[in-house]
């Protein structure tokens, strides 16, 4: 069964930027794209790379140690076969929780 | 009204070959009633760009090079998708694949060539595809998507395309040839030692002498199987062995065929009235299998065709041209040297994969090799062709100085082709510059389409602009349009634009200029070019900038960081080093390293540890991580070494407290060598300082990465006064004109030493006293990052890890 996860403010994360976020030993990212919260597992598939320090375009973040692209809303990882996890996220009174 | 009725042309092939014919019918004004038959289901495109559909650089229609209007336009009957079954030359008519018959009173027969498989087991299997036409292309990219590992089968010219746009598609690659060089058929031995490296370079792996016999899998393939008996796996695999021309259909109407069917020198067959074209046709025993034979010999036919016999093809000059970006190769007629008489001239350096072989004989050109540089093949091409005497230059053949004028554009005819991808002849380039006004390579590319494919031709285009225009003619480099496609303006147009509106933000200017998002290139970029324009005094974002310079640190490949401290000319004290000695063992650090640079590197750091280890180093940043003035490497000098005639360490110093905190387009490293020993290796560094006995010479733009380079002597300066002055005004010069990641070393090639030196050292010129005040203005604006964000970070969360409540 899902649980949700109080993950801090919005403005805990800078706008257009993604931080980290410990959840029983789960890297998760957490990227504020102004408009709405969204939230990955943080570790692209590729190598490893901590998707929150990458740079946000759009709905991509851009892997900071080798550039791959992966879609914020549906974990698709281009020229990857693996995707990445995609969380859930529920604003309430500019809160977040994660369900996970 | 005129009843009299048309003679009735009938063409079966809609490809370049044929429609080439046509077009060339056209011009002549030949009122003929024309009908082409197409096998495949599109209009005429470019069969050369189809490496560039696979690597997703251009899609389909922007390969096609003749819209279905231009048939309508021209009153020419098209049947796409038809395929002509059999022609009845004793009732001249053809019979196509719904059983139609359409007579024809001449016929051209244009039906090109087909894919060659060799005998595999389980050919049949899927993921296994020929690469020849559209069609094959499209599905090789759709299945594509759920590949990673691919096998090329062929090392010639159009596997190692294939090879190279699958590379850029983000699979792994490996190509398989049968033989024990790659593009046998244009190179030899040591060129085609250097093609493998390049192609290795460029990602590819390659395996030479391998003959694959079976493709191994259950219903999709999985690997292929080798005579060697050796096996790879490969979820896709490419076939590109070579093509063979389409022949059928004229040997079962009774044409003569051999390897393709036999034309003479009017392009006529066996049979009065049938014409053939293309790569389906045996000319004087030969077949070919590239372009620019075609477009000779369409001319011929349609001369042939109207009645005007005048125009005879003797055979073309076979020249192939290598489209893999990154690797320039063309190889031109006898390129071997077989023959009575034949010397070859050869120059190669394995180090920079350079190769040019040009073979004579007699005195004339008859083929020629260019690896790595090939501005010089239009210059050889005209040589074959005019069967130039070249005894008098021959010293200077290979190196092309002295006869380059003797030889250019001028001696060209109006009918020769200048780019032999397109087809395009001098004459209509001529015209489109008149005409159109056009002053630029890319603008007769629009106008006439020459030199948009391999751009080999460049270099020719550019000699007829200047022989038409004259003095008007600006040569203009390629790059220098374009800051980013998230852009449609071009970088002088976007300074411009940011200065006007006064815009001091990325995101300002992505949503006024751009196309709002921007991409992981333009967003640092932007946020260079913002805070170089408005000298450190934009808006700072830092969702713009890449991790490394949000956090002042050096990310690792497993998300940690490195932290190195700024010590000044690489010179340190016992205190300093104990105090990093202690903050490594005090914050666990995993790893402690001397860099190239004279620095000591902290690795392993983690994000929330940086602001700590800053504060107890109690040192600036050493800007390890940006695209700024990193390290002053320097040797000890007259301060110790007995060979020293310069006190290269104070001055290095010096040159680093004065530059340290000032950003640049790329990294800048620096070294002040006390004399030409050069220990600091200030030859090969953005900017290196030479101590000689009068004072110092200054170099500019070398390079010991992955490129290698001496740098240029920008100047030899008596003081240190004058060493500080010449230094600031080239830095604060690269970092106004610049292009945002361009090195020195390709900065200073693009704009050119002289240039340089003109722009900075000349006295008439107002370009120094205006760089002065910039760098001023720059430098004033310059905070130690490490020290105002270890007290006040940017925003309260920047390093921190964040835990979520259950």
């Amino acid at each position: 069964m899902d649980k949700l996860f109080k993950a801090g403010k919005c403005q805990d994360i800078p706008l257009g930027e993604g931080r980290k976020y410990l959840i029983h030993g789960e890297e998760i990212g957490v990227f504020n794209l102004g408009i709405e919260i969204v939230a990955i597992s943080n570790r692209c598939p590729h190598a490893g790379g901590p998707l929150s320090d990458g740079i946000v375009t759009g709905h991509e973040v851009i892997c900071p140690l080798h550039g791959r692209k992966v879609n914020l809303k549906s974990g698709c990882v281009a020229n990857e076969k693996e995707k990445v996890k995609v969380y859930e996220v529920v604003l309430k009174d500019g809160e977040i929780y994660l369900k996970c | 009204m005129q009843k009299k009725s048309k003679q009735k042309l009938v063409v079966i092939g809609n490809g370049m070959a044929g429609i080439a014919a046509v077009e060339n019918i056209l011009a002549l004004k030949g009122d003929l009633d024309i009908t082409v038959f197409g096998a495949e289901p599109y209009v005429n495109y470019n069969r050369i760009l189809l490496s560039d559909i696979l690597s997703g650089k251009t899609h389909p229609e922007a390969t096609y090079l003749n819209a279905r209007e231009w048939y309508d336009k021209n009153g020419i009957r098209l049947f796409v998708d038809t395929k002509i079954m059999a022609i009845h030359p004793e009732v001249k008519t053809v019979q196509d694949d719904e059983g139609r018959m359409t007579p024809y009173d001449q016929l051209l027969i244009a039906t090109g060539s087909h894919a060659f498989i060799p005998p595999i087991k389980g050919v049949e299997k899927r993921g296994v595809f020929p690469y020849r036409n559209m069609e094959d292309t499209e599905r090789i990219i759709a299945y594509s998507k759920q590949c990673r590992r691919v096998a090329v089968i062929g090392g010639g010219l159009l596997g190692l395309e294939a090879g190279r746009a699958l590379v850029q598609r983000g699979l792994n690659v490996t190509i398989f040839h049968l033989v024990d060089r790659l593009m046998e058929l244009q190179l030899d031995d040591e060129s085609g030692l250097i093609l493998k490296k390049e192609i290795e370079r460029l990602g590819m792996t390659v395996h030479l002498n391998h003959s694959a016999v079976e493709m191994i899998g259950e219903g999709s393939v999985e690997g292929v199987a080798f005579s060697n008996g050796k096996a790879y796996e490969a979820d896709m695999v490419v076939i590109s062995t070579g093509i063979r021309p389409n022949v059928e259909l004229a040997k079962n109407a009774g044409i003569h065929t051999r390897r393709g069917i036999i034309v003479n020198d009017q392009m006529e067959t066996s049979h009065s009235g049938i014409y053939a074209v293309g790569e389906c046709v045996e000319h004087r025993g030969k077949t070919y299998g590239i372009v620019a034979p075609l477009y000779e010999q369409a001319k011929v036919a349609a001369h042939t065709i109207l009645g005007k016999p005048s125009k005879t093809y003797e055979g073309s000059m076979v020249s192939a041209t290598l489209k893999v970006a990154g690797i320039d190769l063309v190889s031109i007629g006898n390129y071997m040297g077989n023959g009575a008489g034949c010397e070859s001239l050869v120059y190669s350096d394995r180090g920079i994969s350079l190769y040019k072989k040009v073979v004579l004989q007699g005195n004339r050109v008859v083929g020629a090799i260019l690896l790595g540089d090939i501005h010089d093949s239009g210059r050889f091409h005209q040589y074959i062709k005019n069967q130039t005497d070249v005894t008098l230059f021959r010293k200077t053949l290979l190196s092309g100085d002295a006869d380059k004028k003797s030889a250019g554009p001028a001696i060209l005819e109006d009918e020769d082709t200048i780019c032999g991808c397109m087809g395009v002849n001098k004459k209509t380039i001529v015209e489109a510059i008149q005409e159109h006004e056009v002053t630029t390579r890319q603008g007769v590319g629009e106008k006439t389409k020459a030199c948009t494919s391999c751009k080999s031709c460049g270099p020719l285009i550019d000699q007829i602009l200047q022989e038409v225009l004259g003095g008007e003619y600006v040569p203009v480099t390629e790059k220098s349009g374009e800051f980013c496609p998230c852009f449609t303006l071009s970088r002088k147009e976007l300074v411009d634009q940011i200065r006007s509106l006064k815009l001091k933000a990325v995101s300002e200017v992505l949503t006024r200029l751009g196309n709002g998002s921007g991409c992981a290139y333009c967003k640092p970029g932007l946020s260079y070019l913002l805070s170089e324009i408005w000298m450190e005094r934009h808006r700072e974002e830092r969702n713009a900038r890449f991790i490394n310079d949000r956090v002042h640190a050096n990310i690792q490949k497993d998300g940690t960081f490195s932290v190195v401290p700024r010590i000044y000319g690489g010179v340190t004290s016992p205190s300093e080093l104990r105090r990093i000695a202690d903050v490594a063992e005090k914050y666990h650090v995993p790893m402690v390293k001397i860099t190239g640079g004279q620095r000591i590197d902290l690795l392993g750091v983690k994000k929330e540890e940086l602001p700590l280890i800053w504060a107890d180093l109690g040192m600036p940043s050493g800007h390890a991580y940006a695209k700024a003035i990193r390290t002053v490497k320097t040797c000890v000098g007259t301060e110790f070494c007995r060979f020293g005639v310069q006190d290269s360490t104070s001055l290095g110093i010096a040159m680093e407290k004065l530059f340290e905190g000032l950003y640049t387009p790329h990294k800048i490293k620096m070294a002040v060598s006390g004399c030409p020993r050069n220990c600091a290796e200030s030859y090969v560094k953005d900017i290196g300082i030479v101590a000689i006995q009068t004072g110092w010479e200054i170099y500019v733009g070398g390079a010991a990465g992955m490129t290698v380079r001496k740098g240029d002597l920008l100047v030899a300066v008596k003081t240190d006064e004058e060493a500080f002055r010449a230094v600031t005004l080239f830095l604060q010069y690269y970092r106004e004109e610049g292009y945002y990641l361009e090195r020195t070393y390709d900065f200073v090639v693009r704009i050119g030493i002289e240039k340089i030196k003109q722009e900075l050292l000349d006295p008439e010129s107002a370009r120094p006293a205006e760089l002065m005040d910039h760098f001023k203005l720059a430098k004033e604006a310059v905070v130690d990052p490490w020290k105002t964000e270890s007290e006040k970070p940017v925003h309260p969360y920047q390093f921190k890890e964040l835990v979520a409540d259950g």
